[in-house]
């Protein structure tokens, strides 16, 4: 009944004229990144933080959670029409949604991914609803020790998800872990890799690097490819048909789940979702020779996974805050610039803006049904736009949300730089998660540490000496053991190194 | 002994890494071993500066203590990695290249050169100005239009943006001796 009551609030809060204006754009804005190719949910939210400086906290948080969600509806379209994700998450949509749309059925196929993905959005909100209240009370016991062993289990859950060389991944996480120590240090202000350089010492600005490593780079490979694209601009049969509903029911109930777990997960992204949820519909399927060639369940699965997953990963952010992702780090960042500490205190200190947040999903969820379906028409024109004139484009919109975030150019700089790194590193197929991952806990990861030293005296039993913090690294340790062991009696020893070609 | 038709470059890059026959500047093998180089010597950089910090304070760890964790890290994963790379080099003979066709590397090039010009010309000329000379470059040398295409789209499109930005959102972008 507590929980009913809060969420009474949430929807007072979010049904107020101007949290209900920004809760549209976002989920416009977001539609709109998924459905062009290039600009993913990070980039726009990059650009749109200057913004949110003059707009209650409340209201942006819930723009920018509208852009996470919205993008995940707008990736579908563009897979399904033309063959190209949108954005990441909607990478595998690609295999079946392209052929249903050769087969003449794209309408079924966006039909689908609207109504899985509005279903599981709905499903992950109740399961935030519920979890988080639990999970703050839980949280309030939680010290430096606790959050470090969270954020060792979730580089180690990072590692597992990128499904390519996990030496790499690890590579990966220390790296990211050293460029997130470029700077002052936070316990004594001592300047690390700075050289000197007034611009090294405040460190790599966060909105630089994604810029760099997921804009410049996904344009820098897109010059690889050809530019021209078919459409399937004749769509008709938008509902799909009771065969079609029983086919994807059961997937998208999988779907449901396994993308609210692993966005739970620290580390685990609606990308990884989307893909879990590929592979366990084509393992389970009685036909699984139908995958690939136009099965409406790797459409439906896939698409309710990766919603699911964006609030999954709304859990950690407002009850440990921990942001788990680049989106969840710039909404983060987004709050700590109105004063205002996302964490286990964030429930009782700012009620409206965590419930706000909660009930705006349930709305915004709602928005994006009517947004996708009746609308579809007008996001398909935007389809038409060629990609000779887009990229310069996304281009230009990374420059200016690297700029704008410090009107600096030495970011630009680091745009560039990381954008040139990136390129090289996704062609040798290392994965950018861990970094991002490792980038972003990196800071707190350090404080945790050496935090909890400083409290043991120097003693390092104080990891497992802790209930929850020895069980959260055990859990570590034995991930680490169990996927090692896995790989050698199964003769795979490459995949400790090479990443799969597929 | 190197191909004819190598480069001074080339032939430097040959040297470093070992001076394989099918190494050559367009080959996967020879990115491979410049990152893995790369991973080495940053590796080793990191743990040395990191010592200059100190690893160890009288309250626990001290400055140097995560970085050079991770340089640690970085360069044995690099070595690891550079040793199961020529472990795989002397079992594989063919070489794939890194970019299939010399258009997808001038275009990546051409690209680079861009936002470089960017980055230097955007604060004296201006955000406006800079911009359309460059989506005009990039257009003009990645996927050549005719000039009224070009021109046409590079300014209703840079200048639909300045006013996004610039008037709606009230961002702060260079100006340049321009005023815009």
């Amino acid at each position: 009944m507590d929980i009913l009551h809060h969420l009474q609030l949430g929807f007072g809060v979010c049904l107020t004229p101007i949290n209900l204006f920004y809760c549209f754009i976002g989920c416009l804005v977001g539609t709109l990144v998924g459905v062009l190719p290039g600009i993913g949910p990070l980039a726009a939210l990059s650009l749109l933080l200057p913004v949110t400086f003059k707009i209650p906290a409340t209201a942006s948080i819930i723009m920018l959670s509208g852009i996470f969600y919205g993008a995940m509806y707008g990736g579908s379209t563009t897979s399904i029409l033309i063959n190209i994700p949108g954005e990441a998450a909607s990478v595998v949509t690609c295999l079946d949604g392209y052929q249903m749309a050769r087969q003449g059925r794209a309408g079924p196929a966006l039909g689908i991914a609207a109504f899985g993905s509005f279903i599981a959005g709905t499903f992950s909100t109740i399961g935030l609803n519920f979890f988080s209240p639990i999970l703050v009370v839980a949280a309030l016991k939680f010290g430096p020790p606790e959050y470090f062993s969270v954020m060792t289990l979730g580089f180690v859950v990072s590692i597992f998800m990128v499904g390519g060389s996990m030496l790499k991944a690890f590579l990966m996480i220390a790296l990211g872990l050293f460029v997130s120590t470029v700077g002052m240090d936070i316990i004594n202000g001592m300047e690390r890799f700075a050289f000197g350089s007034s611009n090294l010492a405040g460190g790599f600005d966060l909105v630089a690097v994604i810029m760099g490593m997921f804009g410049v780079s996904e344009v820098f490979l897109s010059m690889e490819e050809i530019f021209k694209r078919e459409i399937f601009s004749k769509i008709k049969g938008i509902f799909p048909t009771a065969k079609d509903w029983v086919a994807s029911a059961v997937p998208i109930l999988r779907g449901s789940v396994v993308g609210f777990l692993i966005g739970i997960l620290p580390g685990g992204t609606p990308v990884t979702a989307s893909f879990v949820s590929y592979a366990i519909e084509r393992r389970s399927s009685r036909h699984p020779e139908k995958f690939g060639k136009g099965a409406i369940e790797g459409v439906a699965g896939p698409e309710a996974a990766n919603n699911s997953a964006v609030a999954g990963s709304m859990i950690p952010l407002l009850s440990l805050g921990l942001p788990c992702n680049g989106v969840t780090a710039l909404m983060m960042g987004a709050l700590i610039i109105h004063g205002v500490q996302p964490g286990p205190t964030l429930m009782s200190q700012h009620p409206d803006i965590f419930w706000g947040v909660i009930a705006s999903l349930y709305i915004g969820n709602v928005m994006l049904l009517i947004l996708n379906l009746p609308l579809i028409g007008m996001w398909v024109q935007f389809l038409r736009i060629p990609y000779w004139a887009l990229f310069p484009i996304i281009l230009l919109l990374c420059i200016i949300g690297t700029f704008s975030a410090n009107l600096n150019i030495f970011d630009v700089w680091v745009m560039i730089a990381f954008g040139v790194l990136a390129y090289l590193l996704r062609k040798r197929n290392y994965e950018l998660g861990p970094f991002i991952l490792a980038l972003i806990l990196g800071p707190m990861f350090e404080q945790a540490l050496r935090q909890a030293l400083v409290m043991s005296h120097r003693d390092p039993m104080i990891f497992l000496a802790r209930p929850i913090s020895g069980s959260l690294l055990g859990i570590s340790l034995l991930l680490l053991v169990l996927f090692c062991i896995s790989v050698w009696r199964k003769g795979k020893k490459a995949q400790l190194f090479e990443a799969p070609k597929e | 002994m190197y191909p004819a038709s190598s480069s001074g470059l080339e032939n430097s890059f040959w040297e470093i890494c070992g001076g394989d026959h099918d190494l050559t500047m367009n080959s996967n093998k020879l990115v491979d071993r410049v990152l893995n180089g790369f991973w080495i010597l940053l590796g080793i950089g990191i743990c040395v500066e990191s010592i200059r910090m100190k690893l160890w304070s009288p309250a626990g760890p001290g400055s140097g203590f995560i970085p050079f964790l991770a340089g640690l890290l970085i360069g044995m994963i690099g070595f690891v990695l550079f040793l199961s790379d020529r472990a795989k080099d002397s079992e594989q003979g063919e070489t794939e290249k890194f970019w299939e066709n010399p258009i997808a590397r001038n275009r990546v090039f051409y690209l680079l050169a861009s936002l470089c010009f960017m980055a230097v010309l955007m604060q004296k000329l201006g955000f406006l100005l800079t911009s359309v000379l460059t989506t005009i470059f990039m257009i003009r040398v990645i996927e050549p239009r005719r000039w009224t295409t070009l021109i046409l789209v590079s300014v209703v499109s840079c200048l639909s943006i300045f006013f996004l930005f610039k008037s709606l959102m009230q961002i702060n972008l260079p100006k340049g001796f321009l005023g815009f």
